[in-house]
């Protein structure tokens, strides 16, 4: 939906000169207004990310590992996001809050790896740990 | 050799073998063909030992084929049989059956499966919860 709305502001903005100032008010009311919804849906997301970041700091991998799937789904949003604003005429506007959003997500990134490997560790632990008193009581 | 099953293994011999319209039937009488007439060491080395329970390699978990003799498939298309076997106990415990083809077929267990598998053992024991069957009356559960 996004990168649909973003194509249609592309083409927009390349017929801006042949409309008139009413559409071209319009069209940039529908933009913010779609601008504001993606900043909503991230806004929830990263309020997400920041509880999961609370259980990591608790040292709560499985809680995490749960909702992996948040993690996942801001690390695409936000790449899409970055990448279709890249296309549009209005990426110099909002470079410099574009370049702090991908830093954003490669450490949301690291941190969705650490967190994997650290879930991946303790399973093994706790796998050894059930393998051990097997081989105790068989 | 004795022989105990899991509540999971009961659940799923019982599911299959209920009817005889899903080519199931015949499940206890083929892991019976499979361990008839081999000893302890022989069913020790059948491929695959999917992991060492114990730290002297004599407990496996393993993973074997076992043809469906009632839809007439080879090993390769019939069952595989999860289990673990203690060598020196002369022990098997079936943990899981699953087809590879038909209503209930499976393409393969997930990788994280086999601590399942470990884990639900390891319960049943602490439990008391085994059914013990007899290789003699075709894995039946011994009352």
């Amino acid at each position: 939906m996004i990168a649909e709305k973003i194509k249609e502001i592309n083409i927009a903005s390349n017929k801006i000169t042949h409309k008139t100032e009413e559409q071209k008010i319009n069209e940039l009311l529908d933009f913010i207004n779609e601008l504001k919804k993606d900043i909503r849906h991230l806004t929830s997301l990263y309020e997400n990310l920041e509880s999961l970041l609370f259980s990591i700091q608790d040292d709560e991998p499985n809680e995490v590992i749960e909702n992996i799937d948040i993690l996942n789904e801001i690390i695409t949003l936000t790449f899409s996001l970055i990448a279709n604003y890249k296309e549009s005429t209005i990426y110099s506007g909002i470079k410099t809050e574009l370049i702090k959003l991908s830093l954003i997500v490669g450490t949301v990134k690291e941190i969705r790896n650490d967190v994997i490997y650290k879930y991946q560790t303790s399973k093994t632990k706790k796998h050894q740990a059930v393998n051990k008193k097997l081989a105790e009581l068989l | 050799m004795i022989f105990f099953s899991i509540k999971k293994f009961d659940f799923q011999a019982n599911k299959l073998t209920k009817k005889v319209k899903d080519g199931y039937k015949n499940l206890l009488h083929d892991i019976t063909t499979f361990f008839e007439n081999k000893n302890i060491s022989e069913i020790f080395e059948t491929k695959t030992t999917l992991e060492f329970i114990d730290s002297s390699h004599n407990i496996a978990l393993k993973k074997v084929r076992i043809p469906n003799s009632n839809q007439k498939l080879s090993s390769r298309d019939g069952y595989r049989l999860i289990f673990i076997i203690n060598k020196e106990k002369e022990t098997v415990y079936l943990l899981y059956v699953y087809p590879k083809t038909g209503k209930y077929g499976q393409i393969d267990i997930k990788p994280n499966e086999t601590s399942i598998f470990t884990q639900n053992l390891l319960s049943a024991i602490e439990q008391n919860n085994l059914s013990p069957r007899n290789l003699s009356k075709k894995l039946l559960i011994e009352e």
